[in-house]
């Protein structure tokens, strides 16, 4: 038994079995589609059309009640098959298709074809598709997909999300053929179609069946996946909207109005072009993103028919390979940005040290200093630590991060004959560091004592005064003694209170020829035996003793107690 | 390559020219040039008439009419156009010389090879 339907064809009524009205309707559109691409197509499609109501006429005159498959069979081996009508009219061999149909199945057999099964899934029917393309049973792909699912931390996942929606489902009975790999002939479309019929026609009389359900699950997951993909897809835009936002923000908030026209022109030249890669690969990452998303969107509301499959694959790639080319583009513009941000602090620093470099060499003219040697050490002069505590008060200094530099400054004056006596405020780290004097092919030498950066000879010294002040109120010049504890009150206090390790160091009975030149200053070269890292000098001051100071011993510290003004 | 593709070929290379000459005689509809096609074994699907139709339709070469039919809905008569006529001549004469080579070679053509 079969059901029976009635249709119209130009006008005229015919009564016609389920099954055959399938077939018939499915040549038709094959008929339709094949030729629409043909100018013309259209009225052949329709002209053919005609004929079958013309034959289904015939049939109808001869008494034939109801047309069958059969008869639909003949007439559609009648007419021919697209290929075979289009390929009467050019190149193909017409009669080839209706004689020998064994020759056009194995063509199309070899065209096994991927889809996914929508008759036997479990989820998108992607393993079933797999496996039926593969020839293989679909539990083992099942099985190994969830083992690669679990081993593989979801991506697995991932991808049979993507070739869920790469893979398309079988849409008509050739489809279906093709996923079996049964060759496309016209018995086979019949048992397809057929077989279609009578499924349908079960599943009518039975409502709950698996199917129903399968689409509910499916739905569900599909749902789902919509919902995954949106987030995805959100998250992408407010991520890359913030990159690009936090970038700005971060390159131009630092730069300053003046570097802004500079820094932008280096911007762009061909070493950073990564900035472009970025923008132009998140355009096409953006753009593929939105149009896959606004399609699977329209396709689960039912609002859009299905990409072809190489529409599908090209668009997976393109969306693949900016995603790809937009992270490996950011990540190395954001190195490369890092790397000028890096350059420009760095040139900024270099211009820096030249600048103060240029304040030192000043410093060092203005003085009458003249540089004899200087290796490894940072520095001619420095300010900061000056032993009154004067911040900016420069001194000569250098420093070097081990015992390998060498720094020696002199000068020469010009001063009368006879004996003289200098004395200067120094202080080291190490031993061998001297202030030395030079006169008439002669050399003095004291060392600088190395009390480091802290404490200090001077520093010693104006504690035990403060000490002695404030034991002894007998003074008598009491005004002498104020003016005297307002500069050892600076030193006292240098440092926090704990003086910057300042010594007042003294070379005395320096005798001044009559050619009246005397060369003094300090070095850490001279002795030989330097094992510091850095020493600083200054407040040189010459002064004529005329007659030679008895001792050499212990004149130092009466000299510093003798003479209370150090600079 | 067997007999029935070679003169399947042939078939189909004539087709055009048969169509046309059935239509001198007088205007047809596509069911009509079917029959006498099938008659003359000249077709094997019948589709194949249509997409030929259509071209020389759109070639310019031929033209048709709706014509109420008694038995069902209006049917396409397909006539020559002016085109189609001188067309039409042209293939007579190009058939006529084919045929005559052709005469020729089956009568003397080998001969003439041999004595070369």
């Amino acid at each position: 038994m079969k059901r029976n339907i009635t249709i119209n064809m130009f006008g005229s009524l015919y009564a016609i079995d389920e099954d055959a009205y399938e077939l018939l309707n499915q040549y038709q559109n094959n008929m339709r589609s094949y030729f629409a691409r043909q100018e013309g197509g259209e009225e052949i499609a329709e002209d053919i059309e005609r004929r079958i109501a013309e034959l289904f006429a015939e049939l109808k005159a001869t008494g034939v009640e109801a047309i069958t498959i059969e008869h639909v069979q003949d007439i559609i081996s009648r007419i021919g098959n697209p290929e075979q009508v289009d390929g009467g009219d050019t190149d193909n061999d017409g009669e080839n298709n209706g004689n020998r149909p064994g020759e056009e199945s194995k063509g199309e057999s070899g065209r096994k074809k991927l889809f996914r099964n929508p008759d036997d899934k479990m989820l998108g029917g992607v393993c079933s598709g797999m496996a039926c393309f593969f020839g293989i049973d679909a539990l083992w792909l099942r099985l190994m997909m969830f083992l690669l699912a679990w081993f593989s931390v979801g991506t697995m996942i991932v991808i049979y999300l993507i070739l869920w929606v790469v893979i398309p489902e079988p849409r008509t009975p050739e489809d279906r053929l093709r996923m079996q790999g049964r060759p496309v002939n016209l018995d086979n479309l019949r048992d397809e179609i057929v077989g279609n019929v009578r499924k349908a026609g079960q599943y009518a009389t039975k409502p709950e069946t698996r199917q129903t359900a399968k689409g509910c699950l499916s739905k569900l997951l599909k749902g789902s996946l919509i919902f995954l993909i949106l987030v995805v897809f959100l998250a992408c835009i407010v991520g890359a909207v913030g990159y690009i936002f936090y970038f700005c923000a971060n390159y131009l908030g630092y730069m300053s109005a003046t570097t802004l026209l500079h820094d932008a022109s280096r911007t762009f030249h061909i070493g950073q072009s990564v900035y472009w890669v970025i923008g132009a690969s998140f355009v096409v990452l953006l753009t593929a993103t939105i149009y896959l998303g606004i399609h699977l969107f329209a396709r689960m509301l039912g609002r859009a028919r299905p990409l072809s499959s190489t529409k599908r694959i090209i668009l997976v790639v393109i969306w693949l390979v900016s995603a790809i080319v937009f992270f490996v583009s950011a990540f190395r513009g954001t190195v490369r940005y890092n790397f000028d941000k890096t350059t420009q602090r760095m040139e900024r620093l270099a211009q820096r040290d030249s600048i103060q470099n240029s304040e030192q060499q000043e410093f060092l003219r203005r003085e009458g200093w003249k540089v004899v040697r200087h290796k490894n050490g940072d520095t001619y002069a420095k300010s900061g630590e000056y032993y009154t505590g004067l911040r900016e008060r420069q001194y000569l200094d250098t420093w070097s991060r081990d015992n390998t530099m060498e720094y020696e400054v002199e000068k020469t004056e010009k001063v009368a004959p006879g004996i003289y006596r200098l004395t200067a405020m120094a202080r080291t780290d190490g031993r061998g560091c001297d202030i030395f004097a030079r006169s008439d092919g002669k050399e003095l030498r004291s060392a600088v004592p190395p009390y480091g950066n802290t404490g200090g000879e001077l520093w010693m010294e104006a504690r035990r005064m403060s000490e002695a002040a404030a034991d002894t109120t007998r003074n008598t010049d009491s005004t002498a003694t104020l003016k005297l504890t307002g500069l050892w009150q600076n030193i006292l206090d240098a440092n926090g209170g704990k003086g910057f390790g300042w010594s007042r160091v003294t070379i005395d009975n320096i005798t001044v020829g009559p050619d009246g030149t005397v060369t003094y200053g300090v070095s850490n070269a001279r002795s030989g035996e330097w094992d510091g890292t850095w020493f600083s000098a200054t407040d040189f001051r010459l002064e004529k003793t005329d007659a030679p100071a008895p001792k050499k011993d212990t004149p130092k510290r009466k000299a510093v107690s003798a003479r209370h003004q150090p600079a | 390559m067997n007999v029935d593709n070679a003169k399947s070929q042939m078939r189909k290379g004539m087709l055009e020219y048969c169509v046309m000459l059935l239509l001198r005689k007088e205007p047809s509809y596509a069911s009509d040039i079917i029959a006498r096609l099938k008659e003359a074994d000249l077709i094997v699907v019948e589709g194949t008439l249509y997409p030929l139709l259509t071209r020389l339709k759109k070639d310019g070469l031929l033209s048709y009419e709706w014509r109420e039919s008694t038995q069902g809905p209006p049917r396409k008569y397909y006539a020559l156009t002016p085109d189609g006529d001188a067309f039409l001549d042209g293939l007579d004469s190009a058939w006529n010389e084919l045929a005559a080579t052709v005469e020729h070679l089956k009568t003397g053509g080998p001969a003439t090879l041999q004595q070369e």
